[in-house]
């Protein structure tokens, strides 16, 4: 139809910097030309990478999905809609946003691969450690147990050392130690690739049940020695895993504080069954900022530097071969983890880590904690509690679990509403980003674990196998294995 | 000396004539507790002896009996290092320390034991039975009693109670959820014995004169008959034209919906029903679609949420019917698993 017609482009990355001059493409352009087109506009400005990056192209927030031509026949149908407005699309310049996607594919896990028992009782927490290559997980018979991947079997030594359920489990992000939390308000540390207790007690000085783990990242303190819980009792506490001492008590909040998350800017949010988000110094234990709007119990918290912060100096797509974290000592790791930090916050934070908060009131929140008291935007839609909130680790969607049965899509950018996965037949639980954001994982009570494609936002594939509820699953940072754990005692990893 | 104070003197003047001085040999710890003013004045023990002797004195010894010093054992008030004086053989008594009260009451309690085993040994008929009877329930309460200070005093590992849930659910009631089968029941397939069990096996028989009532009509007046019990007709059900129907099934007797209880979470729910499977009475009554006591039913589950092994969601189970439901006017069934 339009072979010659030709329109002006302008390319922009997100943070509306300029990518070449505006230029005439036609229209009939596809994605793949349009990419090939910006790789080369990347390599001239930059003259950085010699590998190609794949991009995603959108237009006012619309993604285009064929050609320019099939964005513009829309865009006319619409004003044509519209009486009386004078056509003007193609006298001006199209600003095309660029963003960049990840490079490596994760290939979505179709099949079990291994179903291991150990657990006397039902698994509730797992976690995999930052680089991907062990697994722990904590269940209602008070043990901690580790599996080496290679195998699927676990090993010999398993964490003994606490008395009632295990709640939480986080790695630290040297990938080195593992903190895990029960329901006594007790605190175990445990050499992640033996097994074995680091020292002897429990730290112990809650009062009730730790509801969250969190250490500090990488990349303010190379050493891993500051770790923060939030237990039922309404309080933080700051704790330093080297003196095996409590730091700070961090208390304001006046019931159960249900989640922590320590940003990469040194700043410690937490969110309460008391309706707000708090907003803690961690250099000295002062509240800076109260986050209040919701109208029920604060259940999860997000935040958008959350993947990077997790895998630390991990680089998934540098994971080629290299023996990374035996060799490097502490300064090289936390140099990597500032470097693939600042890449991350320059590049698309706009200088401002975001937060999302889910809750029991069926909406989500969208915050920037560090600079507004106010919410950037009110997410609602879902028709039960939220249970799960995860930004993609490219941080540009944030998903939703919600014991409605379904998992929402949204922009995180705005907060606006993209998608909805339906599939699940019952609450579902929990959910994972595979580490180039393109796949979803998510558990549910229905005891099936369901993998999306989010570039169609559809059901990629159905994972049955669960005799009974899932409670925890992980995808793990190399993309490679899902595991998946749940009321029926029995751990499953999932493999391609 | 003071005579209160058992030293070696006072022995020896109770035991004036005898021939044989028994010189009860005191230990070197001995001594010096004797030397503790607080035992010295505090402590009156007293023995009871075979033959009446002044109050804070030993009593006369058996020719050839040995004497020993034992710590006290009775809990009084008094220094815990008073001496006893213990006697061997025949009509031994410990000696007790003074302080304590009642003491005729407590040789009164240790001698209860025997009494009461001459006592059930001696006794015959039916007072021996009932005294046996009340002995035994005594036996059981003073087991239970010493079993559960025996606990109070092991250090037990407090025991991890089950149903072990993650953060997100600890403040929540968990609403009750329905497992696909139990184990039990899949034992039961995999023996074949009882295979297709129901609740309710057997059901007394309904008979034509009671489920249907003829009607007469029109002008051939070819009779037909209406049913007059619940019954359930599809969704896409019409009837048939006035001259051919045979049953009528009125509309105020057709139920749609059931209430079934699950088993296991004794809850019930309210779910469409699907169709009638099977009526007990018979294969009429299965094709009409009566509803009575006993029928299986076809009942759409999806509200459950149940998925199977191989991750289908189920939508249809049988249920059976509990109630009368003529009588009540609504149809309670229970979830065959």
């Amino acid at each position: 139809m339009s072979f010659d017609k030709t329109i002006t482009c302008q390319f922009q990355y997100e943070n509306n910097v300029d990518l070449g001059v505006p230029s005439d493409i036609p229209l009939n352009t596809n994605i793949r030309q349009l990419n090939v087109i910006v790789n080369a506009l990347a390599k001239i400005q930059q003259q950085t990478t010699n590998e190609d990056t794949p991009y995603a192209f959108y237009i006012d927030e619309v993604e285009i999905t064929e050609t320019v031509e099939r964005y513009i026949e829309e865009k006319l149908k619409k004003k044509q809609g519209v009486a009386g407005s004078a056509d003007d699309t193609f006298e001006k310049t199209l600003t095309i946003t660029c963003i960049p996607k990840a490079r490596f594919h994760v290939i979505p896990v179709e099949r079990c691969t291994a179903t291991i028992e150990g657990h006397l009782e039902a698994i509730t927490v797992l976690q995999f450690s930052p680089n991907g290559k062990l697994l722990a997980s904590g269940s209602g018979d008070t043990t901690v147990r580790f599996w080496d991947l290679n195998t699927q079997t676990p090993f010999d030594n398993y964490g003994k050392a606490h008395r009632h359920w295990i709640l939480c489990l986080c790695w630290a992000p040297n990938g080195k130690i593992i903190a895990s939390a029960c329901k006594d308000g007790h605190i175990g540390l445990w050499n992640g690739y033996t097994g074995k207790q680091l020292g002897t007690k429990l730290l112990s000085s809650h009062r009730q049940w730790i509801n969250s783990l969190c250490w500090q990242p990488l990349h303010l303190n190379g050493s891993c020695r500051l770790l923060a819980s939030a237990s039922k009792d309404t309080t933080i506490k700051i704790w330093d895993t080297h003196l095996y001492k409590v730091v700070y008590t961090l208390s304001g909040h006046t019931a159960s504080v249900t989640c922590i998350k320590w940003s990469g800017q040194n700043l410690l949010y937490s969110s309460s069954q008391d309706r707000t988000i708090k907003v803690w110094r961690t250099t000295d234990g002062v509240l800076c900022r109260t986050l209040e709007g919701h109208s029920h119990w604060v259940n999860t918290l997000a935040l958008s530097t959350d993947y990077v912060l997790r895998t630390g100096s991990y680089e998934p797509s540098k994971e080629n071969g290299k023996q990374q974290d035996e060799e490097n000592d502490e300064h090289q790791l936390q140099a990597l983890a500032l470097e693939r930090y600042e890449n991350l916050f320059r590049s698309l934070e706009n200088d401002s880590e975001r937060l999302v908060s889910g809750s029991d009131d069926f909406t989500l929140y969208l915050w920037k904690p560090e600079t507004e008291k106010k919410p950037i935007a009110r997410m609602t839609g879902h028709q039960q509690l939220i249970n799960d909130v995860k930004f993609s680790p490219d941080t540009r969607l944030i998903a939703s679990a919600s014991f409605d049965k379904s998992i929402k899509l949204w922009s995180s950018r705005t907060g606006t509403y993209l998608g909805t996965l339906r599939g699940h037949v019952q609450a579902v639980y929990q959910i994972a980003w595979s580490s180039d954001s393109r796949l979803l994982c998510s558990g549910s009570a229905d005891s099936t674990l369901k993998v999306w494609n989010i570039n169609e936002k559809q059901l990629l594939c159905d994972l049955p196998g669960h005799a009974d509820e899932v409670y925890a699953i992980d995808w793990s940072p190399d993309g490679q294995t899902v595991a998946s754990g749940g009321k029926d005692k029995v751990l499953k990893l999932w493999k391609r | 000396m003071d005579s209160r104070v058992y030293h070696r003197t006072s022995c020896a003047e109770s035991m004036e004539g005898r021939k044989k001085m028994i010189k009860p040999q005191l230990s070197f710890s001995l001594e010096s507790i004797l030397k503790n003013p607080e035992v010295f004045s505090v402590c009156r023990y007293r023995i009871y002896p075979r033959t009446r002797v002044p109050k804070h004195s030993i009593a006369k010894t058996m020719h050839g009996y040995r004497v020993k010093y034992r710590f006290c054992k009775a809990q009084c008030d008094a220094a815990k290092r008073c001496i006893a004086v213990q006697y061997r053989g025949v009509g031994t008594k410990y000696g007790t320390c003074h302080l304590v009260k009642d003491v005729p009451k407590k040789k009164k309690e240790g001698r209860l034991p025997h009494v009461l085993s001459k006592k059930a040994q001696t006794l015959r008929g039916i007072k021996a039975k009932l005294y046996n009877k009340r002995r035994h329930n005594e036996k059981i309460q003073m087991k239970k009693t010493i079993k559960s200070h025996e606990e109070k005093e092991t250090k037990q590992r407090q025991e991890v109670p089950e149903g072990a849930l993650p953060t997100y659910l600890l403040d929540r009631e968990t609403e009750t959820r329905s497992k696909v089968l139990s184990n039990s029941i899949k034992q039961k397939r995999k023996e074949k014995a009882g295979k297709w069990d129901v609740p309710i096996p057997k059901v007394k028989a309904m008979s034509e004169a009671e489920v249907f009532r003829v009607v007469q009509s029109g002008k051939r007046k070819t009779w037909k008959r209406l049913v007059t019990k619940p019954c359930f007709v599809g969704e896409a059900f019409t009837r048939k034209p006035p001259k051919y129907e045979r049953f009528i099934r009125p509309m105020a007797l057709r139920f749609t919906k059931a209430h079934v209880t699950h088993p296991e979470l004794k809850a019930t729910f309210q779910l469409p029903i699907l169709g009638v499977k099977k009526n007990p009475s018979s294969p009429l009554y299965t094709s009409l679609g009566v509803i009575t006591k006993g029928t299986v039913l076809e009942v759409n589950v999806s509200e459950l949420g149940l998925v199977t092994q191989g991750g289908k969601v189920v939508w249809g189970k049988y249920a059976q019917v509990t109630n009368h439901p003529e009588n009540d006017g609504c149809i309670n069934a229970v979830l065959l698993v």
